[in-house]
């Protein structure tokens, strides 16, 4: 909890819009075919709703759970048909604060026989213009939007400035049942994507943790690997696979806003209360000064000598432990 | 293509004879019933009715079976005698003078029978062309084969032979122009359409595609044109070339099937020469080339060999006399020292062929072969840029040649390597494997480096380069240009090559073991100025394999000793053959193990101070006799027979356990046909022999897998006591510590899986068994250690480095927390900033603090806010500051 809040409270020094007041989830089961899809989507849909709830503070409220058979499945809002996609996006359109952060999560199979490829929902099949009309319905809200299905390259199109679009496969032939979405479940569940120790599970995370763990499984099997999972955050239509390294020009530079953004938005930002300590803000502020040091010099480690970087690294990474430390002896005050 | 299509075509249709065409010699002659056909041809000869194609015919015959002078005889004759078809007869008579080296004689009758326009003139201009070529005046021999273009495109090359002048004349124009070689096919094809009954043509254009590396194609002409006339020499000469080429163990046969036919045909005895060489019998290939050149004593390329055996015996004044007379003869020419240098890449002087090699690109700037030569060994000695240089030239004027291309594409690939420095080492590593494979590579390079330098009294110069490759493709290439090598490891003196840790589709092998054999090659290669027979460096590898770790190298198996009994494994004195012309599909296994017992021997009769002296004794230019006589004072006669006691005593009981076998195993003397035994015929044999080894071990695995393993104890427990050492596949030990494992007495189990990988080097599976059940009954330490092991073999095993990390810390063995540590990072884990602050704690438990600086560093890099690592850094610099 204490880390949390530490965690928290340099978030909120970061002057980032993409922090919202309010996290939605939408989780979209579609249809599973037999039982043991039907299930395995929704055990996806169930743990990744339970870690964004209990570990991201998402108010349950905000989730909305649309599952092939409701009735069957414990905390299925209603159908994942039209209707209900539609209802979903209605709500969030309605009710959702005008800085919201919504994330948008499909399970199930994709078809890529007719670009630029569909969900498989009951009913008719949605494609990216579905969503593209729903996601319309939120406005200015930062999106993140996930399609774990196989062939859903074509869903990459929804890229926009401001909105995280990932899809489990680079292209529409790849129409083998993507492992991606259960990586990226295990990412918010497990808690082992954290792989920059702060405690928190951010997008980028999860998608670097999900990408590795499918290059590791197909490399274990000795097989091809018929899966490419894909992000565009910079909204320029050219997404960017693991490990989302820019160009050289430095355009293209996927990644970013993902990396500002969580399932929970501000829900987990929410639980900082630096308000009441002068001296616990000052320390933050100018922790987040270091932090934006640390980031240029990060930025110009090819164009510094070897020895010069890390000794600067040192200098910088040993006064933001002194810092940390501040703050945690400061939090840790009754 | 410089020929226009439809004139070669148009051709084919006028020059086909109808087999009923030929006469009845004739048709003997080219059935090979060489005999019977100069007794026709001779009789029409006496009788006066011979014509000039008669007599060409007699001489062709005479020459199959390599009576030159017969040849020569009846074509002065017949010349003499003023027939008005004598000038037909002075092509062939030219060709039997040229062969006996009466060049000046030669010569005149080619140019006699051009001037007189016979009818195989087209032969006899070709032949002069040639002479121009072979005495260094190559702008007169270029001149001369460029005219039969001309020849071939205003359609005078009407006969088989004419187009087979044509095609050879192709083939010398090719070495400056690759593109001619597909003409020379065009002609060789159109020849054989010619003439369907003449093997000639198809063997012309089958050593075409050989020369071209296409043994495919080539073995079909050979195997046709030896169907045709299976008497002629040349086309087992031909054969024999091939199946060298293949790296068949046949060849030897094939080229003595050659000599067996016509024992004065000198490019067969030139052949043979090589060949007995490349084993290291300078002896005998000395002989084949004395023979050679008693034949013909300007044929260069016996010359060559002879300079060779005179390099290669240190006989430098001779070797110097032979290169200053081929110079003379034609000054253009790199072919002896190609094949010197050839020679001594062959016996590891891979400097030394640089230099040589160099020197032939210097007197033929031309020859693709020299150049060639010159980059392979340049790659080898770790001249890495000049090498590529050196194979670019090479490739540019032999396009066809797989070795070079093979070998310019992998080192394309190298950017992708980085090199990673040690004490005595350069590894050459893959990038995205460096950081997994380094720190084992360097951990037993350098205790190998350490513990033979010292033993041997000898360092090399440093660094040794260790060149280690992912794919075994890739190995295969670098070492001798081709895919398929079934070798691991290669050294070269200043540069080693091996297969990675676990590369993919070779099976288990210890790579491990590997590397310290081939860093046991580096040291005796450098103690004996790289003159070590190759027996002698192989076995004394594999002996200081055995020696390194318990398990590692080969040993002696139920296979070998099969072999043994069965005489299929030969004296000391003739072990190299093995190496280079194995007899059978396991014989080049056996042969390694074998040497290394040659060495056990030694050391047990004469004491281990002998290998380096008789190292040293073959660095100053013994063979194995005179070695061995300096040495030991012992001839080979009495070391093969000594050893062969030596074998018998020390493997007596396996050896008897095994000759039960020997009865049931032999093939059916008639049909070849093995008895296929049953279960029950085994259980019996078992019964009825306490000590027959295989019955025993086939019943108690039998047993075994099906799940009795009550029954199966007494078997393998018998199989083991008969043959205790051995841990193949289906060891007993390995039974033996399944059955006590599901009987819940671990104890056993660890002692039956312990005997088991302490003498072998592979079994991982048991190994990774082992180690659990070592910690599982409270020994982390041995259950580190034998993890230890299991990374000799694969290292792509993150639980099992994981667990030696885990391991080695609970022990405080941090040198070994490190290695697994640097491993685990190199497996490019998803959670960089975690196994980059566990190895930054290993190196500062290990007390490297520079090193844990940098790793933390790495932690906090990629984890600004990383607690534990944030606390690491801070008391790094406070232990910093304190000293």
């Amino acid at each position: 909890m204490m880390r949390a809040a530490l965690l928290a409270g340099l978030i909120l020094s970061v002057p980032s819009p993409a922090y919202a007041t309010e996290a939605w989830l939408v989780v979209i089961c579609g249809v599973g075919g037999d039982a043991e899809h039907r299930a395995t989507f929704d055990g996806r849909a169930q743990t990744l709703i339970a870690a964004a709830t209990q570990d991201q503070h998402i108010d349950t409220s905000r989730v909305i759970y649309l599952a092939e058979r409701p009735t069957d499945v414990e905390g299925a809002t209603a159908r994942s048909d039209a209707a209900g996609i539609t209802a979903a996006f209605d709500r969030i359109g309605r009710d959702a604060a005008s800085d919201a952060t919504v994330a948008v999560v499909l399970f199930g199979h994709g078809s890529g026989q007719e670009p630029p490829g569909t969900f498989n929902i009951p009913g008719p099949d949605v494609g990216p213009a579905t969503f593209e009309t729903e996601l319309a319905k939120l406005g200015e809200r930062r999106v993140v939007f996930v399609n774990t299905s196989s062939a859903s390259a074509g869903f990459l199109t929804l890229a926009r400035p401001g909105r995280v679009v990932i899809t489990a496969t680079g292209n529409l032939r790849e129409r083998e049942e993507p492992r991606f979405g259960g990586y990226f479940v295990d990412a918010f569940a497990e808690g082992s994507a954290d792989l920059d120790k702060d405690s928190v599970v951010s997008v980028r995370e999860a998608f670097v943790y999900a990408s590795q763990e499918v290059d590791r499984f197909y490399e274990n099997e000795g097989r091809l690997q018929p899966e490419h999972a894909m992000l565009d955050d910079d909204g320029d239509a050219e997404p960017s696979r693991w490990p989302l390294d820019p160009a050289d020009d430095g355009s293209n530079a996927d990644g970013l806003l993902a990396s500002r953004m969580t399932l929970g938005g501000l829900a987990a930002a929410a639980a900082v209360d630096s308000a009441g300590d002068p001296e616990l803000a000052r320390l933050i502020t100018v922790r987040a000064a270091a932090q934006d040091r640390l980031d240029v010099l990060r930025g110009s480690k090819d164009d510094l000598d070897e020895d010069a970087y890390f000794d600067q690294l040192e200098e910088l990474l040993l006064e933001i432990a002194e810092l940390d430390q501040q703050i945690r002896a400061r939090e840790s005050l009754p | 293509m410089r020929w226009r299509s439809a004139a070669a075509f148009a051709l084919l249709a006028c020059v086909a004879l109808p087999v009923s065409a030929q006469s009845e010699p004739r048709t003997a002659l080219l059935s090979g019933r060489y005999a019977e056909a100069v007794d026709l041809w001779e009789g029409l000869v006496r009788r006066g009715t011979a014509d000039g194609d008669d007599v060409r015919g007699l001489l062709a015959a005479h020459s199959r079976t390599g009576d030159y002078a017969a040849a020569i005889a009846a074509g002065e004759a017949f010349i003499e005698s003023g027939h008005d078809d004598a000038i037909e007869a002075l092509t062939a008579l030219g060709e039997a003078y040229y062969v006996v080296g009466r060049r000046t004689e030669a010569v005149a009758a080619f140019e006699r029978a051009v001037v007189a326009g016979a009818t195989d003139s087209l032969t006899a201009r070709l032949h002069l062309a040639i002479a121009a070529f072979e005495r260094g005046d190559r702008a007169e021999a270029h001149q001369r084969f460029d005219g039969f273009i001309d020849v071939y495109n205003q359609g005078q090359a009407r006969t088989a032979a004419d187009l087979v002048a044509v095609g050879r004349a192709c083939t010398y124009l090719g070495l400056a122009d690759p593109q001619l070689f597909h003409d020379a096919v065009r002609a060789f094809d159109e020849a054989i359409t010619a003439d369907p009954n003449d093997p000639a043509p198809r063997l012309w254009l089958g050593e075409l595609f050989l020369d071209k590396y296409d043994s495919t194609e080539a073995g079909g002409l050979i195997g046709d044109a030896l169907t045709l006339d299976g008497q002629w020499a040349r086309a087992h000469l031909a054969e024999s070339r091939r199946l060298q080429f293949e790296g068949s163990g046949d060849s030897m046969a094939a080229v003595e099937r050659a000599l067996e036919l016509n024992p004065r045909l000198v490019p067969a005895l030139v052949h043979r020469g090589t060949m007995l060489l490349s084993t290291g019998n300078r002896a005998e290939a000395a002989e084949a080339a004395r023979q050679a050149l008693a034949v013909n004593a300007r044929d260069i390329a016996a010359r060559s060999l002879s300079a060779a055996v005179q390099y290669l015996s240190g006989d430098d004044d001779a070797y110097a006399s032979t290169r200053a007379e081929v110079q003379l003869q034609d000054p253009s020419s790199a072919l002896l020292l190609v094949t010197v240098a050839e020679q001594a890449a062959q016996n590891r002087l891979y400097a030394e062929a640089v230099e040589i090699a160099t020197a032939g690109t210097e007197i033929d700037p031309g020859s693709s072969q020299a150049w060639g030569t010159l980059g392979m060994n340049q790659l080898r000695i770790g001249e890495i840029e000049e090498g590529r240089a050196s194979l670019e030239r090479a490739f540019a004027g032999d396009p066809f040649n797989v070795w070079y291309k093979n070998t310019l594409d992998l080192l394309d690939t190298f950017v992708d390597y980085r090199v990673v420095e040690t004490d005595n080492f350069e590894l050459f590593l893959r990038a995205d494997r460096a950081g997994l494979t380094a720190p084992y590579l360097e951990e037993v390079a350098e205790q190998a480096w350490t513990e033979l330098t010292t033993k041997y009294g000898y360092a090399p110069p440093e660094p040794i380069r260790i060149e280690v490759f992912e794919r075994h493709a890739d190995f295969s290439v670098r070492t001798v240009g081709l895919a398929g090598l079934g070798a691991l490891g290669v050294a070269f003196g200043p540069v080693i090559a091996v297969d990675a840790p676990g590369v993919a589709g070779l099976g288990e092998f210890n790579w491990g073991s590997t590397l310290w054999h081939e860093i046991a090659h580096v040291i005796a290669m450098g103690v004996s100025s790289s003159r070590v027979p190759r027996w002698f460096t192989e076995g004394l590898s594999v002996y200081e394999e055995h020696r390194a770790r318990p398990g590692w190298g080969e040993h002696v198996d139920p296979s070998f000793l099969m072999a043994y009994l069965r005489g299929n494994l030969l004296p000391v004195s003739r072990i190299n053959e093995g190496f280079f012309r194995p007899r059978y599909p396991a014989h080049l296994g056996h042969s390694y193990v074998q040497a290394s017992l040659v060495h056990e021997f030694i050391e047990e009769e004469f004491g281990f101070e002998v290998i380096p002296r008789l190292l040293r004794a073959y660095g100053e230019g013994a063979d194995d006799a005179e070695a061995f006589e300096q040495v030991t004072e012992w001839d080979l006669a009495r070391i093969d027979e000594t050893f062969d006691e030596y074998v018998r005593r020390r493997f007596a009981g396996p050896i008897e356990a095994l000759r039960p076998q020997l009865a049931v195993a032999a093939p059916d003397p008639e049909s070849g046909a093995r008895t296929e035994m049953t279960f029950d015929g085994l259980q019996e044999r078992a019964t009825a022999d306490p000590n027959d080894l295989v019955a025993h071990l086939q019943v108690g695995n039998s047993l075994l897998v099906e799940g009795r393993l009550d029954e199966a104890e007494p078997y393998l427990e018998r199989a083991a006591a008969l043959f205790p050492e051995y841990a193949g596949t289906d060891s007993p030990h390995l039974g033996l510590a399944r059955i006590r494992s599901e009987r819940g007495a671990e104890r056993l189990a660890i002692e039956s899986l312990q005997t088991l990988v302490n003498q072998s080097d592979k079994h991982l599976d048991a190994r990774l068994w082992l180690a659990e059940l070592l910690e599982q009954t409270g020994r982390p330490a041995d259950a580190a250690a034998t993890l230890e092991t299991v990374f000799t073999i694969d290292l792509d095993l993150p639980d099992a480095l994981a667990d030696a990390a885990r391991l080695h810390e609970e022990t405080a063995n941090w040198s070994g927390v490190v290695r697994a540590r640097r491993a685990l990072l190199g497996l490019n884990p998803t959670d960089r900033a975690e196994a980059q602050y566990e190895l930054a704690r290993a190196y500062s438990e290990h007390g490297d603090l520079s090193a844990a600086r940098r790793a933390v560093l790495g932690a906090l890099e990629i984890a600004p806010s990383f607690e534990a690592a944030q606390q690491l850094l801070l008391d790094l610099r406070a232990r910093r500051g304190d000293t």
